[in-house]
């Protein structure tokens, strides 16, 4: 049996919520929302592919992004590992546990079987810290769930060696050295400016704030591409999942990166970033008034014309407010 | 958004939302899930439909088993054939019950492993009693599971 003095939190997003518990496990302790923004987690894409059965939204930019940004910006360094051989990755965590180090690693969601099944869905993009191991039964600290639950040896190893879209291939990461925390001006800007730079400027129409545009301009057409009420009620109830539910903070990211920005004009003692935390504050609550409004659509399966209509000129308020904030965000840390 | 507004009771779906506190200052709130506490059960209805027209799509032979539990599992063609390590085409004829009797083994382990159920539920339905559940237990010979009924623990 292995097992480590780990303090479990519950977060709001996996990536950071893991990095900040390793973070501070190794001493340094730094804000959920200071590693998302200094990561330049805030996004907005609506992306429609073959691996996906519908459109659908991300608000925040692709996982492991994150990490790798904040090693660069703070000069944090994670050992990383993949494996091709399901065997030499257990080996390899199991030794790990068995020194005491609390390893994140890397799982397709559906095979965690401590989540209730209506959530389980896969996602390859969960990460989850393993602190202990006894018998055949791994202790995880998932920053989803309010306590440490087991997994068995086997779903741990189905859920790293998933196939498909950002399939895991075994992939751990733990703190290799972590530098005292210092100035973190410079890292918060770099964060903002990216930030800035992928809401703004991505020449592709379905990213950032045209992303937004474009998801206001194609949810008009959602009745065509569901097979049934059923689906489509589905499908529109899912936006408020994306939004609210899917680890986020609430309104996709929005309150979280509010929250940075009032740690980030402390930090950088500017009093422009605490005005725009405010109003990134306001932007999350009507995001959140677009979601509640989603569910309800969903629900009372309100689809005419007129309702989805409605919630396009919602959406297309959003994104005109976020062009707006974006560019004074710009400005203020120029 | 106030702490106030956030609060949700909801046991069984926590999550964290960063709220405005009284203060002014913004942070995280541990809170229940607003769609689990108000929406849950739409959900479960939709659900249970979905299940019950593919699972007569599959009794009625248009579906195979692996299309079966495709749909459940709302994976798209492409994602199915990259978790089962076949190629997009073997996915699509595997999707119909003429192709899927030919399948290999070897081919069938890896679709249940992709939906989680053990390899012989790609042959049968284990109909789900009203009380109780069915539990599938693996055992050392590999591929090889028991089947078993629980009763329900008394309250």
């Amino acid at each position: 049996m292995t097992a480590m003095e780990f303090k479990h939190k519950m977060a709001a997003h996996c990536e950071t919520g893991t990095i900040a518990a390793l973070m501070a496990h190794a001493g340094q302790e730094l804000s959920e929302p200071m590693i998302f923004g200094i990561g330049g987690g805030i996004f907005f894409g609506y992306l429609k592919t073959p691996s996906f059965k519908f459109p659908m939204i991300v608000t925040r930019t692709e996982p492991g992004k994150i990490r790798k940004k904040i090693q660069k910006r703070l000069g944090a360094s994670f050992r990383t590992h993949t494996f091709r051989k399901p065997e030499k990755a257990e080996a390899a965590l199991d030794e790990l546990v068995g020194k005491g180090i609390p390893t994140a690693v890397q799982v397709d969601m559906f095979y965690m079987d401590y989540i209730p099944e209506y959530m389980r869905a896969h996602f390859n993009g969960h990460y989850v810290v393993v602190v202990g191991k006894q018998g055949s039964t791994y202790r995880v600290s998932d920053v989803y769930y309010p306590r440490i639950s087991d997994l068995s040896a086997e779903s741990m190893r189905k859920g790293r060696f998933a196939l498909g879209q950002l399939a895991p291939k075994g992939f751990l990461f733990y703190p290799r050295k972590i530098p005292a925390l210092g100035d973190l001006r410079k890292p918060i800007i770099k964060g903002i400016k990216e930030a800035c730079f992928n809401m703004l400027s991505l020449p592709i129409p379905f990213l950032g704030v045209r992303g937004i545009r474009t998801f206001a301009k194609k949810v008009v057409d959602w009745p065509t591409l569901a097979r049934d009420e059923d689906h489509l009620s589905h499908e529109i109830m899912m936006i408020h999942v994306t939004m609210e539910d899917r680890g986020t903070g609430g309104a996709g990211f929005r309150f979280m990166y509010a929250s940075f920005l009032q740690q980030a004009a402390e930090a950088l003692d500017n009093g422009a970033l605490a005005e725009l935390s405010k109003e990134m504050m306001g932007i999350g609550d009507r995001w959140r008034e677009v979601s509640i409004h989603t569910a309800r659509m969903g629900k009372r399966r309100e689809f005419s014309r007129d309702k989805l209509e409605e919630l396009k000129g919602m959406i297309l308020a959003r994104a005109d407010e976020e062009e707006r904030f974006f560019r004074a965000l710009r400005k203020a840390v120029k | 958004m106030k702490e106030d507004e956030a609060k949700t009771d909801c046991e069984d779906h926590q999550l964290l939302l960063y709220v405005e506190r009284d203060d002014g200052s913004y942070g995280p709130l541990q809170t229940g899930s607003y769609l689990v506490s108000n929406y849950l059960d739409d959900y479960f209805q939709k659900r249970g439909r979905f299940e019950r027209q593919c699972l007569e799509r599959l009794l009625s032979g248009e579906y195979s088993p692996v299309a079966y539990y495709q749909e459940l599992a709302e994976l798209t063609l492409s994602e199915l054939a990259s978790r089962a390590r076949v190629s997009r085409l073997s996915a699509w004829l595997h999707r119909k019950p003429k192709y899927f009797a030919r399948m290999r083994l070897s081919t069938a382990r890896r679709y249940a492993e992709v939906f989680d159920v053990p390899v012989a539920n790609l042959l049968q339905l284990v109909a789900q009693p009203e009380r109780g559940e069915i539990v599938h237990e693996r055992t050392d010979n590999d591929g090889l599971v028991v089947t078993s009924y629980r009763e329900p623990e008394p309250r």
